[in-house]
């Protein structure tokens, strides 16, 4: 395709002028190592949500009242279990506790496996309480009094992303922390044998109670898949930073091509360079840039999320209240990463190969002058 | 050329090094451990620990 001559003579003059080529290497990397970064991370956590949800129920039922999350009651239960098509309903006791010593919530969710006096907690959770000396039991302060529980075991860090803040116990317990009765329930979940008849059956449990809120378990996955506001917040931010990386870029290819470059373009055009063989330069030498710096800030990204666990980046994502020392699944969307590369190297190759062109093809004597 | 043979070489021993920690993730135990969690906890929700409200609606769609 190119001559070798060629291709040696471009990487001398690649380090002739490794000034300018370093500045834009480094931006290049900068703007793919960021992108990729948090694409790693959302791509991670997603895939993990959406693997959680996949053994959910087939349809969650909450209740509201004014706005908010309430109770719901045994009646409720007993009349979507009377549906057609319902095969079982369970009625399910959770909610949040406020450790207000050190500030935090933590999720405590009914596990009847656990006995009366234990509970597993999270690592988050583990952390927090380990500050205020609850090493091996912590108590748990209700309007019935207080509630000690040891602590049993500590939830795998692998599954940090559904359990940091969880504090697992008998359900008993739960009820009693939370004041929930014996014939009440935070959520409702609905067993459907037969997943063509769920969407009809939320619409039922909807018409049948129009105070609750019916997901079914499609609808959950969905909300998991697009958990991440690609159009504000912190995705705002980052494409605002990076536009404006990725223009100064862009204007730093354009100055490549004038300047002193114009008299070194005219010149080899006098010596006898065809104007294939000076695009052919100023490609080989900026695609040399433009795919190094690609598969440096993937692989800068790579191990800054799976093998660091992104610090600080996660904090963005997974808050920072409690500690969190999280396992990313290394999970590597191709496309995504294509996508990233067809607009990132094809701007930044044409905003040096074709003002090179124009000159190239423009009065020589007038550029040597 | 050299210079292209040294940079071909760091990029291929990077990427090696990316591809065996993918490759030696054990990507069906923590399948398994998520599955029991997800089990355990019926209702699945994500475990996201911010400080107020708005920071999460900050990162994660409302």
């Amino acid at each position: 395709m190119f001559s070798k001559n060629l291709i040696e003579y471009a990487v001398i003059l690649l380090f002739k002028d490794r000034a300018d080529h370093l500045f834009s290497f480094i931006i290049f990397t900068f703007i793919v190592s960021l992108l990729s970064a948090v694409l790693f991370v959302s791509d991670a956590i997603r895939s993990d949500l959406v693997d959680a949800a996949k053994f959910g129920p087939d349809i969650v039922v909450e209740n509201t009242l004014a706005g908010r999350a309430y109770k719901l009651n045994e009646e409720d239960r007993e009349s979507i279990a009377d549906l057609a098509g319902v095969s079982a309903v369970e009625g399910d006791v959770e909610g949040y506790y406020y450790f207000s010593q050190q500030r935090v919530w933590f999720h405590l969710i009914g596990d009847s496996s656990l006995s009366l006096r234990e509970m597993s907690i999270g690592e988050g959770v583990k952390e927090a309480m380990k500050v205020w000396h609850y090493d091996d039991a912590f108590n748990f302060f209700s309007t019935q009094g207080k509630i000690t529980l040891k602590m049993l075991k500590t939830e795998s860090k692998q599954t940090n992303v559904l359990s940091n803040d969880v504090i697992f116990m008998h359900p008993a317990n739960v009820r009693a922390i939370l004041g929930f009765k014996v014939d009440e329930y935070s959520k409702l979940l609905v067993t459907v044998p037969n997943p063509n008849e769920v969407g009809d059956i939320t619409l039922k449990i909807v018409q049948l109670l129009p105070t609750v809120k019916a997901t079914s378990k499609e609808d959950i996955q969905a909300s998991y898949r697009h958990l991440f506001y690609y159009k504000g917040g912190i995705f705002m931010i980052l494409y605002w930073v990076c536009t404006v990386a990725f223009l100064i870029l862009l204007k730093n290819q354009i100055s490549l091509a004038y300047g002193e470059k114009k008299k070194e373009i005219a010149i080899l055009r006098s010596i006898g360079y065809a104007i294939k063989d000076i695009i052919a330069l100023k490609f080989i030498q900026n695609a040399l840039v433009a795919f190094s710096a690609f598969l440096l800030g993937v692989w800068i990204a790579y191990m800054y999320v799976f093998i660091f666990q992104a610090p600080l980046l996660r904090a963005i994502f997974l808050g920072s209240q409690l500690g969190r020392s999280v396992e990313f699944t290394p999970i590597v969307d191709l496309n995504l990463l294509f996508l990233l590369f067809v607009f990132s190297v094809i701007p930044f190759l044409a905003f040096v190969i074709i003002p090179s062109w124009k000159i190239a093809i423009a009065d020589m004597s007038e550029a040597v002058r | 050329m050299k210079t292209l043979r040294f940079t071909a070489l760091f990029f291929a021993l990077a990427y090696a090094i990316v591809l065996m920690h993918y490759l030696s993730f054990d990507h069906r135990g923590k399948e398994k451990k998520i599955e029991e969690s997800a089990l355990r906890m019926k209702y699945v929700e994500p475990s996201f620990c911010f400080k107020e409200k708005e920071y999460k609606e900050f990162a994660y769609v409302q």
